[in-house]
């Protein structure tokens, strides 16, 4: 497969996925922040938001001070926000428009009508039903994943969107633990802003029903984090992201010993063991904050050695030259 | 290419009678038959009323819904030989659709836009404030060419290629033609398309003319005339095909009576005309085609034949040529290397280290690859000056120095601006006359005279005086009108609307042409130009086994 189609495919499925999870996110928090009440509680949370994603600075520069009204603008429709919905579904769809050869024509509909109806979408429509409107995407994100999965040979293309849909998946998911309010083993959550954060952080990944199950309704930070981490069956938590991105990588490699393939295989290998083998003790003793940051360093590594194996291909031309001859 | 002498027959499926009456109405008291039985058994069929009701009609009232309210203009119809009798290769087309209703047609037009919106085969206007996505704009009415008729343009077109590549070959070799001064030599001096690196190299198997699409237009009595050769890109034979395989879902058993022969086999051809270019020795060839990429108008076309041949579609940046002048392709898996390439890029901005240095859709380094004999290339670099609108004025006179025949297709009659004679009358007569920038192609830069303001006009006269040899003018041929089928004021109905002829030629082992080829059309009233661009549209084009 062209190197050009298979970043395409991963891009794809990263910036899908990050739609999904900022449309849950927004609304989840929108939504329970106007129980909590204290501008400065909501201010904080969205700080801390745009801190996680790396967009306060951007923020700050179209709109000032952090407050909700004009971050739920930057973070659904706005132009300026590389990040935003808006931005994110068009930035998979001129992925799909430029590999249009390999989708299935029922995704590249789908993907296009999708694209089409979010860029047509106006302040007007987000205010005056704003939990629609993150609905709508969330619910078609959802579905777009399933028309992927159902229309599409499970060939390399698919594959590499599976790769970066995990990818972004396990480091969203591992940001949301990361706060406060979870970091301390011993407490429960007595305040009612505690409560509503942890009930936030569950539902942005939307786990709180299968938590729920799971541990009964009864929020505990240490099962929380426990959940959202080790969970072996649920698809978000940070355990079956990694397992997932360790088995495509496999699949993806083949039989190929280039280094570079070889590293991906080793680092995602590395990152499955030490949250298969991983326990809530070590988190707590390391630091859950710690403990978050190191995960999330090795995403960043992953991705930047799947670049250079797969996508990247100034630097391998000698030695892969000689392969591709002897074949 | 290879052709059964007998259609297959196609097999008829059996369908609900209702509905086959409703496809293709035969006889009035049969559909009076059959449309009243089915009414009985579902009155609240919408289908079924227009049946019902067309069979009701006197036979008179149901002609005259159709062919006999289309008028015929001046000049050469395609399918009328005089007000209301068709001509022979027309007649029984003619006597299937005779009972056709405007909502008949109405419906078949609806399904047709649906078959095409759901196949995708749509132009797409992207850009990045207003994205719109268009249907080609397609014409029920079939444009039909008999045997004999095709015989001629073949062998015409087959003529004309042949000479054209044999100047391609002696202009990059030794240029006997510039000695002799049959052409003279200032003309291929003075060309942006002459690629004066390449003289010296000749291609592998001399052939630099892979794929081309000669236009051909017909003039008030009907007489074939070439007017562009079309051998650089040439893009419209992915509507060929679809065109075809729409209709065939429209009026599948219009096919089985009319004795049609078949398009499809372009793509299989195609393929292994590209395989053929491989360097020697090369057992399973590594065929790719290499497009812009999504911003270029054929877009879709690079697409349907990459998916239709089975091949890769490459852009530029997938390609990198590394210091074994081998070309090579980017994959998960490492380098990969390419025999064959496609190309659908023009030759300026094929490799930056030979021509457009800004170019990004190119390959640093190609060219070199070419030379070298590692990789294929279809069309061949530097087509382009036999396709410079003032050289083509020769052709007749290639047709002649190399083959030593007489031209079977005639041009239309141009004049050189470059000529200070032609120039004096060009100048003379801009009001009358159709003046075309000579480097230029698709309906840019021209003036159609008698529709022209005098502005326009003088604008063209001072271009025309400032560089001479850049323009051309003909006289304007009035193009054939054929019936097709557009919105009235109350309903469908059949006008009269300019068309021209494009079959595509491939040469690989021999020289074949695809059997019809794209007939665009001029939809809006009165144009003469069919440039999709400029508001044409297509019809499926029928080569008949016969001549009737």
């Amino acid at each position: 497969m062209l190197s050009r189609t298979a970043e395409s495919f991963f891009w794809i499925g990263r910036s899908v996925e990050r739609a999904e999870y900022t449309a849950r996110f927004v609304d989840v928090h929108f939504h329970l922040l106007t129980e909590i009440g204290t501008q400065e509680d909501q201010a904080n949370i969205w700080t801390r938001y745009l801190e996680d994603t790396g967009e306060l600075e951007t923020y700050n520069e179209i709109f000032g001070k952090v407050q909700t009204r004009p971050v739920m603008e930057f973070v659904t429709l706005c132009r300026d926000n590389p990040n935003s919905l808006t931005n994110l579904i068009a930035a998979a769809r001129n992925n799909a428009r430029g590999i249009q050869d390999q989708l299935s024509s029922e995704v590249w509909h789908f993907m296009n009508d999708f694209y089409l109806s979010i860029k047509g979408k106006t302040e007007l429509d987000l205010w005056s039903d704003i939990h629609d409107l993150l609905r709508y995407v969330r619910n078609t994100c959802y579905t777009l994943d399933g028309v992927v999965g159902s229309t599409m040979v499970h060939d390399e293309g698919w594959n590499f969107y599976r790769l970066g849909l995990n990818i972004e998946r396990g480091g969203r998911t591992a940001r949301l633990i990361d706060i406060p309010v979870l970091s301390d083993p011993t407490t429960e959550p007595r305040r009612i802003s505690e409560y509503h954060q942890c009930l936030a952080a569950l539902k942005s990944a939307s786990a709180f029903e299968a938590y729920r199950k799971f541990y009964s309704a009864e929020l505990v930070p240490k099962r929380i984090v426990e959940f959202l981490l080790f969970h072996d069956k649920f698809p978000r938590s940070v355990r079956y992201t990694t397992a997932q991105i360790s088995k495509i990588v496999e699949r993806l490699a083949g039989s190929s010993r280039r280094a570079e393939t070889r590293q991906v295989i080793r680092l995602s290998g590395a990152l499955a063991a030490d949250l298969e083998f991983g326990s809530l003790q070590e988190v707590y003793y390391t630091g859950l904050s710690h403990f978050l940051t190191q995960v999330l360093e090795h995403f960043d590594q992953l991705s930047n050695l799947i670049a250079l194996a797969f996508f990247r291909t100034s630097g391998y031309s000698t030695t892969s030259q000689s392969q591709t001859q002897s074949v | 290419m290879h052709h059964s002498l007998r259609p297959d027959p196609f097999p008829e499926t059996p369908i609900h009678p209702f509905r086959q009456a409703l496809n293709e109405p035969r006889a009035v008291d049969e559909i009076a038959i059959v449309s009243v039985a089915y009414a009985t058994l579902n009155r609240a069929n919408f289908d079924e009323i227009v049946v019902l009701s067309r069979g009701h009609r006197s036979r008179d009232r149901v002609v005259k819904s159709l062919f006999d309210r289309y008028q015929m203009k001046s000049g050469f119809d395609e399918m009328f030989e005089s007000e209301g009798v068709p001509r022979r290769h027309y007649r029984r087309l003619v006597e299937r659709l005779r009972n056709f209703s405007s909502k008949d047609l109405e419906l078949k037009r609806r399904q047709a836009d649906q078959a095409f919106l759901r196949q995708g085969i749509t132009f797409t206007v992207y850009g990045d404030l207003q994205q719109t996505e268009k249907i080609f704009p397609f014409d029920l009415m079939p444009r039909i060419i008999p045997d004999l008729e095709w015989r001629v343009i073949e062998e015409g077109i087959r003529q004309r290629v042949m000479a054209l590549n044999m100047f391609l070959v002696d202009l990059y070799g030794e240029q006997r033609i510039l000695h002799d001064q049959v052409v003279p030599r200032e003309l291929i001096d003075s060309s942006v398309h002459f690629q004066r690196d390449l003289v010296g190299f000749c291609p592998p198997k001399e052939v630099f003319i892979h794929v081309s699409g000669v236009d051909l237009v017909r003039n008030h009595e009907g007489q074939y005339y070439v007017l562009e050769d079309n051998l650089r890109t040439p893009s419209g034979v992915s509507y060929v095909l679809e065109n075809r395989l729409v209709m065939k879902q429209l009026f599948p058993n219009l096919f089985a009576d009319m004795q049609v022969r078949p398009v499809d086999q372009y793509p299989t051809q195609l393929l292994e005309n590209l395989k053929w270019l491989a360097p020697l020795g090369k057992e399973n060839p590594t065929v790719v085609l290499l497009t812009p990429g999504v911003f270029n108008s054929a877009y879709f076309e690079h697409c349907f034949l990459s998916l239709q041949m089975g091949i890769q579609m490459v852009e530029g940046r997938d390609l990198v040529v590394e210091s074994d002048d081998k070309v090579y392709m980017k994959t998960t898996q490492g380098l990969e290397q390419v025999d064959v390439i496609y190309r659908r890029v023009d030759d300026a901005f094929l490799d930056p280290e030979v021509f457009r240095k800004d170019s990004v859709l190119g390959v640093p380094g190609l060219v070199r690859a070419y030379r070298a004999g590692n990789v294929g290339l279809a069309n061949g670099i530097g087509n382009g000056i036999a396709d410079d609108k003032a050289v083509y004025t020769f052709v007749p006179k290639m047709i002649d120095y190399y083959l030593s025949e007489k031209p079977i297709l005639q041009n239309v009659p141009t004049y050189l601006c470059g000529n200070p004679e032609d120039r004096k009358y060009v100048l003379e007569h801009l009001g009358s006359l159709v003046v075309k920038a000579v480097a230029e192609s698709g309906g840019y830069g021209m003036l159609m005279g008698p529709s022209s303001t005098k502005a326009e006009q003088e604008e063209f006269r001072k271009k025309i005086e400032t560089d001479p040899r850049s323009y051309i003018a003909q006289p304007v041929v009035t193009l054939s009108h054929h019936p097709c089928v557009v919105n009235g004021e109350e309903d469908m109905r059949l006008v009269g609307r300019h068309v021209d002829l494009r079959p595509f030629v491939l040469w690989g082992d021999e020289i074949s042409l695809s059997l019809g080829g794209l007939t665009r059309v001029a939809l809006k009233e009165g144009s003469l130009v069919v440039n999709s661009s400029q508001g044409g549209g297509s019809k499926d084009t029928w080569v008949l086994y016969g001549d009737e």
